[in-house]
């Protein structure tokens, strides 16, 4: 069998940790605002780059082609998300951001940074015991 | 090329307003009306006022057929940056190709002088690294236009030729041009997107660059332009700039 090392197991411990905080995050962002963290993270990069093309978008959050199509979809259904179609090259679509889409951001945005900070306090070695498990 | 008032046209550019952006204009046929005597061009009060407003809110840029020191003094309000010369002076790094403008256009300039052009109504308007071959005076203006480009094309060194509104614009082959221009000052800006408003075809350059994250508006609607938006008229920028100044203080 092969052997984990403490270093290792702290490592998985701080991942799994950092995985249960994230469904957390989202949970919460999908209650409050109703997107996912997902969808919050592609609104960002179309706030940040107008114009930006489904395959760009694809490409920058690291996402498959194949999700990016129904995540789309869905944000323009919300209203978050405008698109345009290129006038020389109808199979090329640009993306933008509309006035709730930046609101939404903006929104998330405050409670990721929120959610951020609470887990640094909780993860922090005097709230987890964490000093002890290093020093193992 | 759609109308940047319709529907999908105000939503591309509230998002490109409210992002981290360079707003350019060209200056002739965009801040200023075209005029007769290029030497009476001048923005009207309530666009150098809007000009200025949106200048203290976000980077603005003039990039500008005309040289330097003439786009200069016509601007009250200190944009970010200007670019002359349809993108030759005012870059940070062009030094090279400038010494090669100086060369190429004082010989261009020597082989005109030699004709008597003043008489056909042309006039020759020498911006140091590129020469403008105006023949909005002339009286037959498709003949005067056809000779000029002939005697353009047998130039040497061969020029880039660049048609604008009764006018031909000689630039040195290899020069950088608007949509360059535009490219470095994104850099030196440190902006992630762009506005581009111009009407010439040396606007061209900036329209035809394969890049999304510039918003091209070209003043006038023309179907072989690659431009992705049009304004109907030139009056219409002040509108433009009101709107792109609403949704930047509401951003």
């Amino acid at each position: 069998m092969t052997r984990v090392s403490a270093e290792e197991l702290l490592e998985i411990s701080k991942r799994y940790k950092q995985w249960l905080a994230f469904q957390r995050l989202n949970r919460e962002c999908e209650k409050q605002l109703g997107i996912s963290i997902t969808q919050w993270h592609l609104l960002r990069w179309v706030y940040e780059f107008p114009g930006i093309t489904p395959g760009q978008l694809a490409e920058k959050t690291e996402l498959h082609k194949s999700s990016i199509t129904p995540l789309v979809k869905r944000l323009l259904r919300k209203g978050f998300l405008a698109i345009e179609t290129d006038a020389w090259d109808r199979r090329r679509h640009f993306l933008a951001i509309t006035r709730s889409g930046k609101l939404i951001v903006d929104k998330a945005g405050k409670l990721v940074k929120e959610y951020v900070k609470k887990d640094t306090v909780k993860d922090s070695p005097r709230h987890t015991g964490g000093s002890h498990l290093a020093s193992t | 090329m759609k109308y940047v008032f319709g529907k999908s046209g105000q939503k591309m550019l509230e998002a490109y307003s409210i992002a981290n952006t360079l707003f350019a204009f060209d200056f002739d046929g965009t801040l200023a009306k075209i005029v007769s005597e290029p030497d009476f061009a001048q923005m009207s009060q309530k666009t150098a006022k809007l000009l200025s407003t949106l200048n203290e809110m976000a980077p603005v840029c003039i990039i500008s057929g005309r040289s330097l020191k003439d786009i200069s003094r016509r601007l009250q309000a200190k944009p970010r940056c200007i670019v002359g010369n349809h993108g030759l002076e005012g870059l940070p790094n062009s030094q090279y190709s400038i010494r090669r403008a100086i060369a190429a256009c004082h010989t261009w300039k020597m082989d005109f002088k030699k004709l008597p052009l003043g008489k056909h109504g042309i006039s020759i308007e020498d911006k140091e690294y590129s020469l403008a071959l105006h023949y909005r005076k002339s009286r037959t203006k498709r003949i005067t236009k056809k000779i000029l480009l002939e005697m353009a094309s047998s130039l040497t060194p061969s020029p880039r030729i660049i048609m604008g509104k009764h006018v031909i614009n000689l630039i040195p082959v290899g020069a950088p041009h608007k949509g360059m221009a535009l490219m470095e000052l994104l850099l030196e800006c440190g902006a992630a997107t762009a506005i581009y408003i111009g009407d010439d075809d040396t606007d061209e350059d900036v329209f035809c660059l394969p890049e999304n994250r510039i918003l091209t508006i070209r003043v006038g609607d023309k179907k072989s332009s690659r431009a992705r938006y049009f304004l109907k008229y030139q009056g219409e920028i002040n509108r433009l700039l009101e709107k792109m100044i609403r949704f930047r203080r509401q951003a």
